[in-house]
C-alpha cells in the first residue's frame, strides 16, 4: 500500500523538519500458519509522536517485538537512522537507540524503584568485574553519576517519593512511569510505549499526557500503542492503523479518523 | 553475627571493626579451648563452605541460575591442585601458583559447561547442570584407565599440605611466644581468602554488574530490552561462581591432603544450595550463616547420643544414625517458618512487610 | 544369544519402571511447577514396606503361592505410599505455596532426608534381599531371554499407564486436574477444589511410585533405604527428557531412558573402542538427556513456548 500524502496533511513548518528516524520496510512475521505481520511499511520521523492502533491481535504488540529484537523476522528490513535493527539480539537494538516498555509492565520486581532505572543505565555505561571489586576512580565517577541521573528521571516521571521502595510494590500507574523512567535512563532517540495508559485512571492519564508531551518537546521521538482513542488522537501527529498484521492506513488522526477501511474495522461508530 | 549484618549497610564504626578482627582472630583458641582440636578443623571446613556458598550464590541468588552440579568446579580445583602438587604426577608446584591456576580453570570450564545451558530455564538448566556434575564425578571415579588421571575411587593421597614462605601449615609454628599449630595457621590462611571472597561479593552486589545480574534473575526479557547482553552476564556468573569453587576445592585438598570422587557427589551440590536458600539468597550475611550452620550443625547433632544419656540413661538410637534425620527436619522446619531464609535480604523483609500492612 | 534383543527387552523394563516414576514427577510438576523431590523416597518406602510384608508372609505362611503374597506386600504398600504423599503435600509444600520459588524445594530435599533416615532406622543399612517368592520363570524369545518378573512389569506399567490415561482425560477429576495446571486461579474460579486436586495428585503419584518401588526390587532382587535417590533422579531427568509436565512426555522419556542406558551399557565399550567401559551407563544417559535439551530447551513433547514479550 502505498502512504497517504503525509506531507500535504501536516503543516509547512513540518514538512521542512521530515527526517525520518524509524524505518520499517515490508516486514512480515509468522508463527506457523498465523501471518501475524504482512508486508508492513512505515517511518517514524524524527520529534513526531505516532501512533499505532488497531483492534486486539491485529500486530500491534508482535511488531514491537520485531522492532525491538525479541522476535526475528520473516522478511523486510528495520533501520534506526541508518543502522539495521533486524536480526540483533535486543540488547543490540537498545544500544542503537530504540527503547521500550512493556504492555503488561515487565519490572525487576525485587529491586527497588532507583535500581530498576540504574539497570536502564548498564547499556550507556561500561564498568566491568576489576572497576567494580577496586572501586577504580572511573568506575566511582560512573556510579555517581548513573544515580545522579536516575534520581532525576524519577523526579521527572515524579515518582522520586518512591525511589526506594521495591518496584511490585509501587501502585499500578507508578509502575508504568517507572519503566518509562527506566527506558529513558538508557538515552533513547525513540521510545517505543505499549499501551502506557492501560489501567490508569482518569488523572493518571491526564499526567501520563503531558509527560508523553514534555519528552516530545524535549526532542524525543515517541512510538505509541494505545487503546485510549481520546489519547491517542489528541496526541500523535500521525498514525498507522493495523489489522490482522496488515497496515491499512496512516496518516494524521484527522485523516485517519474519517478513513472508511478504518472505521469499518477498529473504530466502527464509537469513535466518531 | 549482628556485626556482620550491619558491615553491610551502614559505614561500620572503627570500635566494631576492630573487636570484629579480633574476635576472628581469637576464635580459633576460644575454639580450641572450649571445644577441642577437631572443632577448630571443622571451624577451616566451615570457612572453605562459606566461599563455596558465596561462589554459588552469585549464580543461584543474583542472576537466578539454579546450578545443581556446582560441586564439579570445587572437584577440578581439588583435582588440579592434587595433579600439581603429589606423588601422583610426581610433581610438586608451589601453592601460590597452583590456587590461582585451578581457580582459573574452574572459571574457564564454568563458562565452557555454561555455554550450552544459555537457553535452558528454571528446572530445565538445574537437571542440566546436575547431569554436568554427575558426569564429571562419574569420569573422576573412572579415568584411571586407559590413563590413570584419577586413581579412580581411591582417589589421590598425599597431597602437599599448603606451604608458604617456608612455612608449612602441617607442622606448628612458634610466633612471638606463641606456639600456632597446623589447623590454627590454616585457619588464619583460610579467614584471609574468606574475607576476600565476601570483600569480592559485596562489592559486585552493589555494582554495575550485580544489579544487571539480578535483573536478568527478576525478568530475562526486559533485562534484555533494557540493555543488558544476557548471555555474556550469564557465563559471567558462571565464570565468578565457578571460579570460589575451585579456589575452594583447591584449598580442600591441600588441607585434607586426600582427594576422592566421594568428596564431590550430587549431595554436596544440594547442601550448598540449602546453605544459601536457609541462609537468605542473594544476601551475603544470611549466604554466610547459612554455610557455618549446616556445616556446624551436623557435627552439634553428633551430640545427641550425650543428650540421650542424660534424659534417658541409655542410648536408643546412635547419634550417627540420627543426626542426618535431625538436620532434614531442621531444614523443613526452617523453611516453613521462614520461607525466605534465616537471614533474609533487607527487601526481602520490606517485601515482608509490605504484605502484611 | 543376541545381545541387540536381549537389550531392548531390558531397556523396555527398565524404562517402563523409569517411565511409572517419572509419570509422578510430571504430574505434581505440570501442576504446582515444583520438583518433588521427595519423589524417589517414596518410591523406596513403597519397596521397602512391600518387602516387609512379603518377608513377613513368607515367614509365617510358606505354602501361599507368591502371586498371593507380592499381591499383599502391593496392598499394603500403596495405601502407605498414598497416605506418605498426602501428608508430605499437607506439612511440607502447601504451606509454602506463595513462598519464594527455592522454599519448597529445600523442603523436599529436607522430607527425602528424613525418609531416607527413617527407612535406615527401621530397616538398617544393608541391602535387604527381595524374599524368595517371585515366579521363576524364563523364556527364550529369538534368542534372547525374557524372565516373567520382566514380563509381570511391562503388563504391569502398561496397563497402569492405561489407567492414568483414561483417569486424566475422561474422569471429572482429571478435568480438574488438566484445568488446575492450565491455571490455578481459573480453575478455583470455576469452583475446582484446587487443593483437593493437588493432594489427589500427589496421592496418585505415590500410587504409582509404591508399584515401581516394588517392580524396582523385585527387578534387581533388593532394596536399601538408598535406592530412591538414584532412580528418583533418573526418572526427573526422564520427565525432564520428555517434556516436564507432560504424561505422554513422561512415558516416552522414560522408557528412552531405560532403553539409552541399557544400549548404552551394552555398546559403549564397542563404540569407544574400549577406551569407555560399561560403568559409564549413566554418563551415557546425562550426555542424551543433555544433548536433547541443548536443542529442544522444553524437552521432547513439552510445548515450545514463544516467551511472550
Amino acid at each position: 500500500m502505498s502512504a497517504p500524502k503525509v506531507g500535504n496533511l501536516l503543516s509547512s513548518k513540518l514538512d521542512a523538519e521530515l527526517t525520518p528516524l524509524l524505518t520499517v520496510s515490508a516486514v512480515s512475521k509468522a508463527f506457523g500458519g498465523l501471518q501475524a505481520l504482512s508486508d508492513i511499511s512505515l517511518q517514524v520521523h524524527a520529534g513526531e509522536i505516532f501512533g499505532l492502533i488497531g483492534p486486539n491481535g491485529a500486530g500491534k504488540t508482535t511488531l514491537f517485538n520485531a522492532l525491538t529484537g525479541l522476535y526475528s523476522i520473516d522478511r523486510g528490513e528495520i533501520r534506526l537512522n541508518d543502522a539495521r535493527l533486524d536480526g540483533r539480539p535486543p540488547h543490540q537494538v537498545l544500544q542503537a537507540g530504540l527503547a521500550r516498555t512493556f504492555q503488561n509492565i515487565r519490572l525487576f520486581a525485587e529491586m527497588t524503584a532507583l535500581e530498576n532505572v540504574l539497570v536502564g543505565r548498564h547499556a550507556r555505561t561500561t564498568s566491568g568485574v576489576v572497576g567494580a571489586v577496586l572501586r577504580l576512580p572511573g568506575t566511582r565517577r560512573e556510579e555517581a553519576d548513573s544515580h545522579e541521573r536516575a534520581h532525576a528521571l524519577l523526579r521527572r516521571v515524579g515518582i522520586a517519593q518512591h525511589a526506594d521502595r521495591l518496584a511490585k510494590n509501587l501502585p499500578y500507574g507508578d509502575q508504568r512511569r517507572l519503566e518509562i523512567a527506566r527506558a529513558l535512563a538508557t538515552e533513547p532517540s525513540l521510545l517505543a510505549l505499549d499501551e502506557p495508559a492501560a489501567g490508569m485512571n482518569k488523572v493518571e492519564r491526564a499526567a501520563l499526557r503531558e509527560l508523553l508531551l514534555q519528552l516530545q518537546a524535549d526532542g524525543l521521538t515517541l512510538l505509541l500503542i494505545e487503546h485510549d482513542v481520546k489519547l491517542v488522537m489528541g496526541l500523535c501527529t500521525r498514525l498507522a492503523v493495523l489489522d490482522y498484521g496488515v497496515k491499512i492506513a496512516e496518516g494524521t488522526p484527522d485523516v485517519v479518523s474519517r478513513d472508511p477501511k478504518v472505521i469499518a474495522a477498529y473504530l466502527g461508530d464509537e469513535a466518531i | 553475627m549482628s556485626s556482620v549484618l550491619s558491615l553491610n549497610k551502614t559505614q561500620p564504626h572503627w570500635l566494631v571493626f576492630g573487636l570484629l578482627a579480633l574476635g576472628l582472630a581469637l576464635l580459633p583458641f576460644l575454639v580450641d579451648a572450649g571445644l577441642g582440636r577437631s572443632w577448630v578443623r571443622l571451624l577451616d571446613l566451615a570457612l572453605l563452605y562459606v566461599m563455596l556458598a558465596l561462589g554459588l550464590n552469585i549464580v543461584v541468588g543474583y542472576a537466578g541460575l539454579l546450578d545443581l552440579g556446582y560441586v564439579a568446579f570445587y572437584a577440578l580445583g581439588a583435582y588440579v591442585y592434587a595433579w600439581l602438587a603429589s606423588p601422583h604426577f610426581g610433581l610438586h608446584l608451589p601453592f601460590w601458583a597452583i590456587l590461582p591456576l585451578g581457580a582459573g580453570l574452574a572459571g574457564l570450564f564454568g563458562v565452557l559447561l555454561g555455554t550450552p545451558t544459555l537457553r535452558l530455564r528454571g528446572d530445565y538448566l538445574a537437571i542440566v547442570t546436575l547431569g554436568f556434575g554427575e558426569i564429571v564425578r562419574i569420569f573422576m571415579n573412572n579415568l584411571n584407565t586407559p590413563v590413570n588421571l584419577t586413581n579412580g575411587p581411591q582417589g589421590i593421597n598425599l597431597i602437599d599440605p599448603v606451604r608458604l614462605g617456608g612455612v608449612s601449615l602441617s607442622q606448628p609454628h612458634t610466633l612471638f611466644g606463641f606456639t600456632f599449630s597446623g589447623v590454627h595457621l590454616t585457619y588464619y590462611l583460610f579467614l584471609l581468602l574468606t574475607l576476600a571472597v565476601i570483600f569480592i561479593s559485596m562489592r559486585l552486589e552493589n555494582s554495575r554488574i550485580g544489579r544487571a545480574w539480578v535483573a536478568i534473575r527478576e525478568d530475562e526479557i526486559a533485562a534484555a530490552a533494557t540493555g543488558i547482553n544476557t548471555r555474556n552476564l550469564k557465563l559471567l556468573a558462571f565464570a565468578m561462581g565457578a571460579t570460589f569453587g575451585g579456589l575452594a576445592g583447591g584449598l580442600f585438598a591441600s588441607f585434607q591432603g586426600f582427594i576422592s570422587p566421594e568428596s564431590f557427589n550430587l549431595m554436596e551440590s544440594i547442601m550448598i544450595l540449602c546453605m544459601i536458600v536457609l541462609g537468605g539468597m542473594g544476601h551475603i550475611p544470611g549466604v554466610i550463616f547459612g554455610a557455618l550452620l549446616l556445616t556446624l550443625l551436623p557435627e552439634a547433632l553428633r551430640y545427641t547420643g550425650d543428650w540421650q544419656r542424660n534424659l534417658f540413661g541409655q542410648i536408643y538410637v546412635d547419634p550417627a544414625d540420627l543426626r542426618m534425620l535431625l538436620f532434614g527436619l531442621a531444614l523443613v522446619a526452617v523453611m516453613l517458618y521462614r520461607p525466605a531464609g534465616l537471614i533474609p535480604s533487607a527487601r526481602r523483609r520490606q517485601e515482608f512487610a509490605d504484605a502484611k500492612g | 544369544m543376541d545381545i541387540f534383543l536381549q537389550q531392548l527387552i531390558n531397556g523396555l523394563v527398565l524404562g517402563s519402571v523409569y517411565a511409572l516414576v517419572a509419570l509422578g514427577y510430571t504430574m505434581v510438576y505440570g501442576i504446582l511447577e515444583l520438583i518433588n523431590f521427595a519423589h524417589g523416597e517414596i518410591t523406596m518406602m513403597g519397596a521397602m514396606v512391600a518387602l516387609a510384608v512379603i518377608g513377613a508372609l513368607a515367614l509365617a505362611a510358606p505354602g501361599l503361592p507368591g502371586v498371593l503374597v507380592l499381591g499383599a506386600g502391593l496392598v499394603v504398600a500403596i495405601p502407605v505410599c498414598m497416605a506418605l504423599g498426602l501428608l508430605i503435600e499437607r506439612v511440607a509444600y502447601r504451606p509454602l505455596r506463595h513462598a519464594p520459588r527455592l522454599a519448597p524445594l529445600i523442603t523436599a530435599i529436607g522430607v527425602s532426608i528424613i525418609l531416607q533416615n527413617i527407612a535406615m532406622l527401621i530397616w538398617g543399612k544393608q541391602y535387604i534381599p527381595f524374599p524368595d517368592v517371585l515366579p521363576q520363570g524364563r523364556h527364550e524369545v529369538l534368542g534372547a531371554a525374557i524372565t516373567d518378573v520382566q514380563i509381570a512389569i511391562l503388563l504391569l506399567t502398561m496397563s497402569i499407564m492405561l489407567m492414568l490415561i483414561l483417569v486424566v482425560q475422561k474422569t471429572r477429576l482429571g478435568r480438574a486436574m488438566r484445568a488446575t495446571a492450565q491455571s490455578r486461579q481459573v480453575a478455583s474460579l470455576m469452583g475446582v477444589d484446587v487443593n483437593r486436586v493437588i493432594a489427589s495428585t500427589f496421592v496418585i503419584g505415590s500410587a504409582l511410585a509404591a508399584v515401581a518401588g516394588v517392580m524396582v526390587s523385585a527387578y534387581y532382587g533388593l532394596a536399601h533405604y538408598y535406592m530412591g535417590f538414584l532412580l528418583g533422579l533418573k526418572a526427573f531427568s526422564a520427565a525432564v527428557l520428555g517434556g516436564i509436565g507432560n504424561l505422554g512426555g513422561a512415558m516416552l522419556g522414560g522408557l528412552l531412558l531405560g532403553l539409552i542406558e541399557s544400549f548404552g551399557a551394552g555398546y559403549i565399550g564397542d563404540l569407544t573402542g574400549g577406551f569407555l567401559g560399561s560403568h559409564y551407563q549413566d554418563v551415557f544417559a546425562f550426555f542424551v538427556l543433555i544433548a536433547v535439551l541443548v536443542f529442544r530447551p522444553s524437552g521432547l513433547l513439552g510445548a515450545r513456548v514463544v516467551e511472550r514479550a
